[in-house]
């Protein structure tokens, strides 16, 4: 008879322990896959910034020759959260570009933050070569 | 007291059997995500067909100064020639693009990591 409570008290505390441990390697299974996924998600947002701005028809007339409409963002007559139509897309994103002759920076847009990885373009715009930068 | 010795013998293979079990689950996360260098270098080289380029020194400082905005390591030779960057034999990715200038084909030719 004592054996047999034994037996129980033991299964019940083998179950209890294999609850916790299967509760923490779900948690770390989660905080894995949350990382991994943010990594994508900053990774897809920059991919499409980058060519959202140096090939899309709004902006651009062929790959990485910028247009008249690029130099009305550049003025701040035209803003960039008007022609993207997520605007959650540019949190936490960084757009810098350069003038490569005069080492000029002509546009910045956002804050630098924790940012994962950069994406550079070096694009033809008014005759002359532009570093495009966005930091996700 | 032989069911007592079983009873033990039992428990401990059930735990070794659930530590061996949950041990394995091991997250997998494998996305390719090699490429976008490529095509970012395209893209900037395709921008010295908008600009006017007369001789091949003027080629050779355009490459070179465009992929050192782009890249830290990498190599550039044009025509089978050295130009500039790491010479090394790391480099496990290569593009090859062309230009004409008066009439001459330069084979320009860069390897990355």
């Amino acid at each position: 008879m004592l054996i047999k409570k034994l037996e129980l008290v033991i299964i019940i505390l083998v179950i209890f322990i294999t609850f916790l441990y299967i509760i923490q390697v779900t948690e770390n299974i989660y905080i894995f896959y949350k990382e991994k996924y943010q990594f994508l998600e900053r990774f897809l947002i920059g991919r499409f910034l980058i060519k959202f701005l140096t090939e899309s028809d709004i902006l651009s007339y062929t790959i990485c020759n910028l247009n008249e409409n690029f130099s009305y963002l550049i003025n701040g007559n035209l803003n960039i959260s008007d022609i993207i139509n997520n605007v959650e897309l540019l949190n936490n994103v960084r757009i810098e570009i350069e003038d490569l002759e005069t080492r000029e920076k002509i546009f910045e847009f956002g804050v630098i933050k924790r940012n994962f990885m950069t994406f550079s373009r070096v694009c033809y715009y008014n005759g002359k070569l532009i570093k495009i930068q966005v930091l996700t | 007291m032989k069911s007592n010795v079983l009873l033990i013998i039992e428990i401990i293979l059930t735990i070794a059997f659930l530590f061996f079990l949950l041990n394995n689950i091991i997250p997998r996360f494998e996305v390719n995500l090699e490429g976008f260098i490529e095509e970012d270098i395209y893209a900037s080289l395709i921008s010295l067909n908008y600009i006017e380029i007369s001789s091949k020194v003027e080629l050779e400082n355009k490459v070179c100064s465009i992929l050192n905005e782009i890249l830290s390591d990498y190599v550039v030779y044009i025509n089978g020639s050295f130009i500039c960057g790491i010479e090394s034999e790391e480099y496990t990715r290569f593009i090859k693009f062309f230009y004409i200038i008066n009439g001459d084909v330069l084979y320009i030719y860069i390897g990355l990591k």
